[in-house]
């Protein structure tokens, strides 16, 4: 049954940094999923997509491509657990095996460094591994306890669907498949209107706290409607948003909202008969009631 | 109109965003944008893109770096006009010539020089402990540093810092 797949650990660094259970979650889980996870402690930062991308393309795509070396210098494709991650290491990767003269120009930036970009390898979220190395079907089997009753509001998120052309995951503008993956588990996916919202991370990140509560009450007053008892997102960036951006936005619009936000590999863990102790949830800030007794066993 | 470009060096930014040209301004992007939609001074005329493009100076303007890139723009736009590569290159531009935000900068100093964008926190070391959570600290940083320098990006930094030094003075 098990698929036996190694893959290069690929950490990020807000996850070790601020939110280290969710790596420990995923030490837990996917090892379990035949995705085997060999860690290079000579990953740094992945860069980001937004800002760092931002201030200085050249640098952010040799910084990438130096990442993806590591792996390929060890013959194994990449798993990480961040949108932010998956959206530099896919974009990097994809152009630097399109475009030869572009990746003869990064190879002489990283001559010095003694790695050379060979395009050997791929760079996968651990949504992607999943889904192409198990399959929905064969997660089935992996259910000992199914999440019945419980409705899930799907976050996706931008950076792992779009540019639709190089993450080749989902419809960005109607994500689907994390539904799917919810669905399989038992628990009822919500299909709300503001699903392929932005998180809003980017407001947050330059400081626009009024408009990053704004939309967060728009998009979690939309998934309250549609009766969600939780979320489920695949993004340490994601998760910020919804979790310490729900207790911001909940004071400031003198709104109760109490969504509790979850991984999906901890989602996938209460599943597999896992405790919300076990999955790490005493280290999230919004929690309720209602949601922890639909995941009381028996 | 949601697109005239007023910016004076026009020809710089048109050589790094060329297909900006076929934009027909049908304002579908602004529709899509989660900027447009809550940030503060933005309606359904006024829009990001108008209030980037319109401005004699984009690069100045802080509220580029909003955009979080989220691609609904790209992905929607009928003329493939791709607005997220014209904000990078204004973006970049604001970088080099030292209007970036401080965050900004200080966020590819972290990176450059320790490996992540994120310091680790002593709560966290604590947690990791807990967890028997392997230590994590990014290895051979240097090779970092000889990226910079060959990217051109230390150069750049400095020539921020002393530009910063120059009006301390």
């Amino acid at each position: 049954m098990s698929t036996n797949n190694r893959y290069a650990f690929f950490r990020g660094c807000l996850i070790p940094a601020r939110y280290p259970h969710f790596e420990y979650v995923a030490r837990t889980i996917l090892p379990q999923l035949g995705i085997q996870l060999l860690d290079i402690d000579e990953f740094t930062c992945c860069a980001d997509p937004i800002q760092f991308r931002g201030a200085d393309e050249l640098t952010w795509l040799a910084i990438a491509a130096r990442n993806i070396c590591l792996a390929e210098e060890e013959d194994i494709n990449i798993v990480c657990l961040c949108n932010g991650c998956i959206n530099t290491l896919a974009t990097a990767n994809y152009l630097l095996k399109k475009e030869p003269r572009l990746r003869d120009r990064m190879n002489r930036i990283l001559a010095d460094t003694g790695h050379q970009f060979e395009g050997t390898i791929e760079t996968k979220h651990y949504l992607q591994a999943i889904m192409d190395d198990i399959g929905i079907e064969r997660l089935r089997s992996y259910v000992k306890i199914p999440l019945d009753g419980l409705k899930v509001a799907t976050h996706t998120g931008c950076h792992l669907t779009s540019p639709q052309d190089i993450l080749r995951f989902d419809d960005p503008l109607d994500p689907s498949v994390l539904d799917s993956l919810v669905a399989v588990l038992g628990a009822e996916p919500v299909d709300y209107d503001l699903k392929a919202l932005c998180c809003g991370v980017g407001f947050s990140l330059s400081g626009q706290t009024v408009a990053s509560s704004h939309l967060l009450k728009d998009k979690l007053e939309n998934m309250r409607q549609f009766g969600a008892d939780c979320i489920t997102v695949a993004c340490p960036f994601c998760f910020q948003q919804f979790d310490l951006g729900q207790q911001t936005t909940s004071r400031k619009y003198e709104l109760d909202f109490k969504l509790p936000v979850v991984d999906y590999l901890q989602i996938l863990g209460f599943a597999m008969g896992y405790t919300l102790e076990e999955m790490q949830y005493d280290s999230h800030r919004v929690k309720d009631k209602n949601f922890e007794s639909k995941l009381k066993r028996g | 109109m949601l697109l005239s470009i007023k910016f004076q060096a026009r020809n710089r930014f048109l050589e790094r965003g060329k297909a900006v040209e076929k934009c027909f301004k049908c304002g579908t992007c602004a529709l899509m944008c989660p900027v447009t939609r809550y940030g503060e001074d933005y309606n359904l005329r006024e829009t990001f893109m108008y209030d980037i493009f319109s401005s004699e100076e984009p690069p100045a303007k802080q509220n580029l770096w909003s955009c979080s890139v989220c691609y609904k723009c790209y992905e929607v736009c009928p003329q493939d006009v791709n607005p997220p590569k014209v904000f990078k290159a204004l973006k970049e531009i604001a970088f080099e010539t030292g209007r970036a935000p401080l965050s900004v900068v200080s966020l590819v100093k972290s990176v450059i020089h320790t490996g992540m964008a994120f310091p680790m926190s002593d709560a966290s070391r604590r947690m990791r402990a807990q967890l028997n959570l392997p230590s994590f600290a990014p290895k051979d940083v240097d090779d970092l540093g000889k990226i910079a320098k060959n990217t051109g990006l230390e150069k750049k930094l400095d020539i921020l810092k002393a530009k910063r030094t120059n009006e301390h003075e």
